[in-house]
């Protein structure tokens, strides 16, 4: 049939250069990473790319013959010679892949990578954390180190400031509220913690606490890096665009002079 | 096509029967649509207040708004039996007295609604007041509909074509009776 | 003679007009609604619930106003004659209008019904495309420049959102091209309710009005999800963001009950489930998502209402912000998939044609559908990742992921189709492939979405933004234009140049795959959601999105004008011009007769190109055979 051996030549072809494109690029589809938590995320879409690959050119080469080799002749008013309403072989092929991808895919990377994240919340793997606490109020960040004893750090502008450790777990504790008008329970909305470079976000949610763990892996800032900066990523009012907070990843030895300056102006 | 030689085949679609059937298909799927909201805020009652029940609650009005939704629905459950006769004045008088029994519970309910002794503030209060307010919603289109499948009973009359419409707004009654009943329970009792 | 035509549907041409009505029904409706409104709200503002300083406008009376106004302006443009009346059990004075006059007040006639939805919906879209447009613009720089104050761009994207879904995604091919088409292809004269679409039509410009002049009560920042509880912090405009949604999902509502009960009661003779075209089967799966989810949104939406105007602290930190995302997520994703569903039925409708072949695993086709349908109520939370509880995620990441496989179908039975058919290359079919490539990236984006540890990325991000577009406008929208092609021979009797056609086709999938291809990029490099302001690293590539996203905009204006020329002035067609053997083919398009004047008996399989035999024929005209 050449028609059918047309087809799966090209399928292989296009499906291998699309495999070598992915082996190529595939690592760099978070443009930025530099935390541990990031590295399951670019693994997960490295994994589920490389599935997706020959199912996505099968679909496309299928598009590509209807318009070439299967293109109605001009003038030609007849039907098709190749009448046929069923096939056992590719229907029960064809879902006999999309159920076995779709099982796979949760398999790995959903459930294994979701299990690894669930890792990060046990008390065990809990021991050496840096804790931060986060509280997002409309449009403002404070970070507090409260194994410290440091309040709403600040660089040397005065704006709100996040600097962290490289290669210590971090513990974000996330709280929505105003810090300035704790009375009011009813004033703060939905925020979103984010950090690009570091892969994962969390919701704050008023009322509730929620805790984020991730573990920095590249020292940079945001000056040299904008993709190391806590953005809000959930609309919170017209100062959302604006609810956004430098940040740092920098040496033990310097964090713990930043901690020592930190301190240093809070009792100024 | 020897698969479809021994299909049911519908002989004409404007058939009194058919047209029949489509009416009651169609108002199923309308009461069935209008039982969304309802389970949506009996859903909200338990995630808002779990069951918890307010002492201050007025428990006697709602008690009597139960008892004459009920004696309404019984009245239009009656009528709804007897409109195949076509007896236009028996069932003028089957349409009043649901229309008036009814309106008294929706006046009670109203009552309720103004005159509350819970918190609005609290969770058990708001539900409290947005299911009483809904259901007093529902129970005026209850009566509009009904008040229009009285008019259209004593104006027109009743026949082949109208027998079914005219009959549903006892039906929408009776649906709205069942949810009055159903919230009571929810919001007064468990 | 005409069947099918009960009282109250009145062929113009039969009847000579008897009465001369006392003024436009459109002016009777603007001044019922407009004295109604002003009434009410007076009434409420001034007498029951007056405030300190007595405003005119407050809350409370801007809602019950507009409750009355809603009514007004629907009795006024004719419920009150055509439906009203006659409910009461009065004579109605009301005689449908000939001409064009029909188009501009209240119809039983499915077809002046399902034109007058599909130019509201294709007018919701243009007002939408429009704020779309000025997002763009705004984006182009990094820095406040279009508009002074970020609160005017939030409301932008928000009344682009609630337009472009609740008016043009639920409404173009369900009320449009539903309406228009579904009692011709089950071979029936009307809609099982025809009063019911006559007056759900009504409340589309309303709800669309009503939205798109939302910010006179101020500017409102939540999107399309009206998010709690920043909603109940926003200015009232978020008012008109519940009240014009209200009407227009109530307008879907009505649709769906009708268009339910004409495919299951309204068949032709022989028209067994077996043989039911597929785009009705789209319409009925589609109509019973909106059946289920629709109420539940306007009730959740009630509460938010409520929650401002009592107020109640529902959705507030004491309450349960989280309650109301679960409750809008529940509608909100059957409700991509009420976009979409039809969408994917008309590739299976149109396809066959093209090919000139057997649909293939009509089957799979509907149960496609129907698993679709089934499942969208179980993959809501999915939105919620980023704040749910951790062991609530993979319920949601599992059905998520299994949706895929039902979706898929649609490929298949598309494929399967194409496979060594002779594909006519014209406007309608270049459309759809392309709308299968556009849905074909939506999808597998999804997948990337569905992944929890990769949507905690992702998720709010401009990666999000260019899924759903591809979904939204690649899948729906592209089909939706595709359709109008493909059926303008049946509204018009004209037919498009093909030329203008295929290469508008092209224009629209270059300009559309660059920009949203490039929002993907814009997401992964960290680009976040409801943003007019942004780093400055990701102006460039936002400069030339907007380029891309203007030529877009373009490209969809020129397929209205391609679309309105050819109906208008197009070269006149033969009635079948693509040789279709679904019904609607053979009825008539003139407004002024009813579709069939016998009714045809269907015979044999509309999608069946092995033979020429007869799929319906008239019985009443000696046994007509219609190949």
């Amino acid at each position: 049939m050449p028609d059918f051996l047309l087809f799966f030549i090209l399928w292989v072809v296009f499906s291998a250069l699309g495999e070598w494109a992915v082996n190529i690029w595939g690592s760099h589809v978070y443009y930025f990473i530099a935390s541990t938590q990031a590295v399951d995320g670019v693994n997960a879409t490295d994994f589920i790319l490389r599935v997706l690959i020959p199912l996505f050119v099968f679909v496309m080469l299928m598009l590509i013959f209807a318009m070439t080799k299967f293109r109605r002749k001009e003038g030609d008013t007849s039907s098709s010679a190749h009448q046929f309403k069923t096939n056992k072989v590719y229907i029960t092929t064809w879902i006999t892949i999309t159920v076995i991808v779709n099982f796979m895919f949760l398999l790995h990377p959903t459930a294994s990578a979701t299990e690894a994240m669930f890792n990060q919340y046990l008390p065990q793997n809990n021991k050496n954390v840096l804790i931060v606490d986060v509280v997002a109020r409309q449009w403002q960040w404070y970070f507090n180190y409260p194994q410290y004893g440091v309040q709403n750090t600040v660089d040397t502008n005065g704006n709100a400031f996040l600097e962290l450790p490289v290669n210590r777990k971090v513990e974000f504790v996330l709280r929505s509220y105003d810090p300035n008008h704790t009375y009011d329970t009813q004033v703060d909305v939905i925020h979103s913690f984010w950090i690009p470079a570091f892969g994962m976000k969390e919701d704050i949610i008023p009322g509730e606490t929620r805790t984020m763990y991730i573990t920095p892996t590249v020292m940079t800032n945001t000056t040299s890096n904008p993709m190391l900066r806590v953005q809000c990523a959930e609309v919170c009012g017209p100062g959302h665009p604006y609810m956004e907070a430098n940040a740092s990843v920098v040496s033990s030895n310097s964090f713990n002079q930043w901690i020592a300056q930190q301190k240093k102006n809070q009792n100024s | 096509m020897s698969e479809m030689q021994n299909a049911p085949t519908l002989q004409n679609n404007d058939l009194p029967d058919l047209k029949l059937r489509a009416s009651r298909g169609g108002f199923t799927l309308l009461v069935a649509s209008q039982a969304v909201p309802i389970i949506v805020l009996i859903n909200l009652r338990y995630v808002m207040a779990a069951s918890y029940v307010s002492s201050h609650v007025d428990q006697l009005t709602g008690a009597l708004i139960s008892l004459v939704m009920i004696a309404s629905g019984l009245v239009a459950w009656l009528a709804l039996m007897n409109v195949k006769q076509r007896n236009r004045s028996q069932l003028n008088r089957y349409f009043w007295i649901t229309m008036v029994l009814g309106a008294i519970a929706a006046v009670m309910a109203l009552y309720q609604l103004w005159f509350h002794g819970v918190n609005s503030v609290g969770h058990y209060g708001e539900t409290y007041l947005t299911i009483t307010g809904v259901l007093a919603g529902y129970m005026v289109i209850g009566l509009v509909a009904l008040y229009s499948g009285k008019s259209r009973n004593w104006r027109v009359g009743l026949n082949d074509d109208n027998e079914f419409s005219v009959g549903s707004t006892f039906k929408y009654w009776i649906f709205i009776v069942l949810a009055w009943l159903i919230m009571y329970l929810d919001l007064y009792l468990f | 003679m005409s069947i099918g035509t009960e009282p109250g549907i009145g062929y113009g041409t039969e009847k000579p007009l008897v009465l001369k009505k006392s003024m436009p029904p459109i002016m009777k409706g603007i001044i019922w609604g407009g004295v109604g409104f002003l009434l009410a709200n007076g009434i409420v503002s001034l007498l029951l619930d007056p405030q300190p300083g007595h405003p005119f406008i407050t809350e409370p009376s801007v809602t019950v106003g507009w409750v009355v106004l809603m009514i007004g302006w629907v009795l006024g443009v004719g419920a009150w004659e055509g439906a009203v009346k006659p409910a009461f059990g009065r004579t109605s004075n009301w005689v449908a209008a000939v001409g064009w006059r029909r188009f501009f007040e209240y119809s039983t006639d499915h077809k002046v019904i399902g034109i007058q939805y599909l130019v509201s919906s294709a007018g919701g879209f243009f007002i939408a495309g429009l704020a779309a447009m000025m997002m763009r613009l705004q984006l182009m720089s990094d820095r406040m420049w279009l508009f002074p104050y970020p609160g005017q761009y939030l409301t932008t994207v928000g009344i682009h959102g609630t337009i472009m879904m609740f008016s043009v995604g639920t409404v173009a091919l369900v009320g449009g091209l539903g309406n228009y088409l579904i009692p011709m292809m089950i071979g029936s004269n009307s809609s099982a309710f025809p009063r019911m679409s006559g007056i759900s039509v009504w409340l589309v410009p309303l709800g669309i009005f009503t939205v798109a002049f939302s910010p006179l009560l101020g500017y409102w920042t939540t999107g399309w999800r009206g998010y709690e509880p920043l909603a109940q912090q926003d200015p009232s405009g978020i008012l008109f963001y519940y009240l014009g949604v209200f009407a227009l999902t109530l307008s879907s509502l009505l649709v769906a009950l009708n268009l339910t009960a004409t495919i299951v009661f309204k068949r032709a003779p022989g028209l067994t489930w077996k043989r039911l075209p597929m785009f009705a089967w789209g319409i009925i799966t589609v109509s019973l998502l909106n059946i289920i989810w629709l109420p539940e949104i306007e009730i959740t939406f009630l509460l938010g209402i409520l929650s401002r105007i009592v107020p109640f602290p529902f959705f507030t930190a004491t309450g349960s912000p989280l309650t109301y995302l679960e409750l809008f997520w529940l509608f909100g994703h059957p409700e991509v998939y009420i976009v979409v569903v039809p969408a994917l039925a008309l590739w299976q409708e149109i396809l066959p044609v093209m090919t000139r072949k057997s649909l293939f695993a009509r089957e799979f086709g509907v149960i496609g559908l129907i698993f679709v349908m089934m499942l969208s109520g179980l993959v809501w939370a999915h939105h919620m990742f980023t704040n749910m509880r951790n062991s609530e995620i993979l319920p949601f990441s599992f059905f998520t992921e299994m949706i895929s496989i039902p979706t898929a179908f649609s490929y298949l039975v598309a494929i399967g189709t194409i496979w060594r058919g002779k594909f006519r290359i014209n406007a309608p079919s270049l459309l759809i492939l392309m709308s299968m490539f556009n849905f074909m990236i939506g999808g597998m984006t999804g997948v990337f979405l569905a992944d929890p540890v990769i949507n905690l990325q992702v998720h709010d991000t401009f990666f999000v933004v260019g899924h759903f577009h591809y979904t939204i406008i690649g899948g729906m929208v592209f089909s939706w234009i595709a359709a109008m092609y493909y059926w303008l021979p049946k509204f018009s009797g004209r037919m498009y140049n093909e030329k203008a056609g295929i290469i508008g086709a092209i224009w629209i999938f270059i300009a559309f795959n660059m920009t949203f291809g490039q929002f993907f990029l814009l997401g992964l490099h960290g680009m976040n959601r409801w943003v007019p302001v942004y780093p400055s690293y990701l102006q460039p590539m936002n400069f030339e999105t907007s380029i891309f996203a203007f030529l877009l905009g373009l490209g969809f204006l020129f397929h209205l004008i391609h679309i309105w020329w050819a109906m208008k002035a197009g070269p006149k067609t033969e009635k079948n011009p693509w040789k279709s053997k679904t019904l609607e083919w053979m009825s008539s398009r003139n407004l002024a007769q009813p579709n069939f004047n016998e009714l045809p008996e269907v015979v044999g399989n509309f999608y069946a190109y092995e033979n020429d035999e007869p799929v319906a024929v008239i019985p009443g005209e000696g046994g007509v055979e219609i190949v």
